[in-house]
């Protein structure tokens, strides 16, 4: 009798552990059913959209009453098509903490969120959602006989250009796409250039609100390297968002700690509550390399992730790149 | 003071019309402006009562497909969830039963979290609810195998393993969402506290069917939750078998209590507090009470939601948060005025 209790124990114990395990993998990051955005078929107008469950919808002429559910895509319509075709952004693309472009988004008269009766009343010929979007809001839309575009959040440099280019398809501006692609293309390989007798590469580590660092396949690797350091979380091995505990900073050793800050004019120091005292054998206390950047560029991925970019460098290797300059 | 003379119908009328008379204002309110006259001559027109048009095809679509369905679920959500917690007290004569007891609720929750963190609730409107409903029934199968023992269930060995399971559910979710990606932990969080706004008429379809039928069967079954609260042996002589019967009951409140959760997320308070309110009004007895709470229910969860779409325009709040702020003050003024109202459970 004991010994079948012992045994239900242990059992109950092992098929709790598999759970937890089974968990864990299951939501390791990157996924590979993550939400794919959708798909554009078809040379000018009209063309066809199709989304990731296959289902299409054809977008008759070049549209005219677009809206923009997230902030990314706010960015590059703005950049794109502009106020007399764009009805709509984000309320997010107000807020000079994480927009960008809050000059050129007052001229737009609709700040929209994800309110399914907000929508449908700018009668919009196009809406841009974001790709984790909730089948049942899509669903919802649907319905209503809204035309969506869903949006990929690209983890590169490469992959937001791809998008940008994507947009312009859709919108029928692939001229004004290119020339975005290629003004990213230039600034990036200027950068590059004036990078190129710089020797050294400091060991950066990005570690954000509540402790997350940024590896492999994230936009942030991308713009610790084009800015001339080693993502730190990559050389480890880190995929995707992380969460890292202190000592594994301080085992690290970063050379430079970055974090985001919401704050426009953020330059230095980490918030207090990751000022932990273990960080302060790191490298990067001691020679005062704990910098914040404004939030504004690393949340983005759109065009502007090259402003981030050109800021971090400038942060790295101020003295080599322009000794006047400021972040 | 219980009106004890009142009869059941009574209050059934009651209910049933002012549910009519909240229903249409919930339609005509909301996030954009649509006149009351012309929600009206939509809904007329749409039950081919008048053939007059004087409304923009948009405000029709705003109506008929956003407000409509959503209206309906936060009735059949309500419902569903204060019936169920009604029988749940009753069952266990415990006044702080609610329909989540049996782990229905946590489970879902830990369902729902699974298919968001892995990227399945955007693939089809189908999958969220699903694996919702799936979780919930899990947890509530895993409660009743872990309670069972040589073919009985003792109901304080359900409640406690239930406690155990929502535990359970609950570490595992929240380990979930430390382990999920920032924009989607969001949308977990936000489903976590509940809400109505991706409610369409497929969800309304789905929902019918099961939540009417599971509440009709528990209805047939009122005078025997009434037996049931005079002890067993009582039950026995009078020809309820009263092992069974719990087991029935318990059943069915959990199923409907699955499928409304896996539509709606977490609503609290609903089930617990809306069947207690009504004791106070219509008394204890389960034939007046059970059909007065489901009404009741579904008045106040449209009510909450309606609340939930205009207080801070034009942001939504979360429909849990403002059943618990609505209920529960409610709730302890009533428990102070008349607090002897409660103790016949």
């Amino acid at each position: 009798m004991k010994g079948t209790r012992l045994s239900g124990l242990l059992l109950a114990i092992a098929a709790t552990a598999l759970g937890f395990y089974v968990l864990w993998q299951a939501a390791s990051f990157p996924s590979p059913s993550m939400p794919q955005g959708t798909r554009v078929a078809g040379d000018g107008f009209p063309k066809v959209l199709i989304d990731q469950t296959g289902r299409r919808v054809v977008l008759p002429q070049k549209p005219t009453r677009i809206v923009s559910v997230t902030l990314a895509t706010d960015e590059i319509l703005l950049a794109l098509v502009g106020p007399p075709r764009l009805l709509g952004v984000t309320y997010l693309a107000d807020d000079e903490r994480v927009s960008n472009m809050t000059q050129e988004a007052a001229a737009i008269p609709h700040k929209v969120r994800a309110d399914p009766e907000q929508i449908i009343a700018l009668q919009p010929d196009l809406v841009f959602v974001a790709s984790f979007l909730r089948g049942e809001f899509i669903r919802l839309l649907q319905a209503a006989g809204v035309v969506l575009f869903q949006f990929q959040e690209y983890d590169s440099i490469a992959e937001i250009q791809q998008n940008i280019r994507l947009i312009g398809e859709v919108v029928g501006e692939e001229t004004r796409a290119e020339a975005l692609i290629a003004a990213m293309h230039a600034r990036l390989w200027a950068l590059a250039e004036q990078l190129r007798p710089v020797r050294d590469r400091p060991r950066v580590l990005y570690w954000g609100s509540h402790g997350y660092t940024a590896g492999r396949m994230t936009s942030m690797d991308d713009l610790i390297t084009y800015a001339g350091g080693e993502n730190l979380a990559a050389t480890y091995g880190i995929i995707g968002p992380a969460n890292l505990s202190a000592e594994q900073v301080l085992a690290m050793n970063p050379q430079v700690i970055i974090s985001g800050s919401l704050d426009r004019d953020a330059r230095y120091g980490l918030p207090a509550t990751l000022m932990h005292s273990a960080l302060q054998g790191t490298d990067a206390v001691q020679h005062g390399r704990v910098y914040t950047i404004p939030s504004r560029y690393l949340v983005t991925i759109s065009q502007f992730i090259v402003d981030g970019v050109e800021a971090f460098a400038r942060v790295l290797h101020g003295t080599a790149l322009d000794p006047g300059g400021q972040l | 003071m219980r009106p004890q003379g009142v009869p059941a119908w009574g209050s059934v009328a009651l209910f049933s019309g002012l549910l009519g008379v909240v229903g249409i204002a919930a339609l005509a309110i909301g996030s954009v402006n649509v006149p009351f006259e012309r929600t009206i001559a939509i809904l007329l027109h749409q039950l081919r009562l008048t053939d007059e048009v004087a409304w923009t095809p948009m405000q029709a679509t705003i109506i008929l497909q956003v407000r409509c369905p959503r209206v309906l679920m936060a009735a059949l959500v309500g419902g569903g969830l204060a019936l169920s917690g009604a029988v749940m007290q009753g069952i266990f004569q415990n006044p702080m039963a609610d329909p989540g007891l049996l782990g229905v609720s946590s489970g879902a929750a830990l369902g729902a979290v699974l298919a968001l963190t892995l990227g399945l609730a955007m693939q089809h409107y189908l999958i969220l609810p699903g694996f919702a409903f799936l979780g919930g029934l899990a947890a509530a199968c895993v409660v009743y195998g872990l309670a069972t023992s040589g073919g009985k269930t003792p109901v304080a060995t359900l409640l406690l393993s239930g406690v155990a399971v929502s535990s359970l559910s609950a570490a595992l979710t929240s380990f979930m969402l430390t382990r999920s990606q920032y924009s989607m932990m969001r949308e977990i969080l936000f489903w976590l506290m509940g809400g109505l706004e991706a409610s369409s008429w497929d969800h309304v379809r789905l929902t019918t069917p099961v939540v009417l039928l599971g509440v009709a069967l528990i209805l047939l079954f009122t005078r025997d939750l009434d037996i049931l609260l005079c002890g067993e042996q009582r039950a026995l002589t009078l020809g309820v078998d009263a092992q069974w019967c719990r087991m029935l009951l318990l059943t069915l409140a959990t199923a409907v209590t699955a499928v409304v959760v896996s539509l709606s997320g977490t609503v609290g308070f609903v089930g617990l507090i809306v069947p207690h309110m009504l004791r106070l009004i219509v008394g204890p007895q389960h034939h007046r009470l059970l059909p007065v709470s489901f009404l009741g229910g579904a008045l106040f969860l449209i009510l909450a939601d309606l609340v939930a779409r205009i207080l801070v325009r034009p942001q939504e709040v979360r429909l849990g948060i403002i059943t618990a702020f609505v209920g529960v003050p409610f709730f302890l003024y009533l428990l102070r005025t008349q607090r002897r109202g409660l103790e016949p459970l």
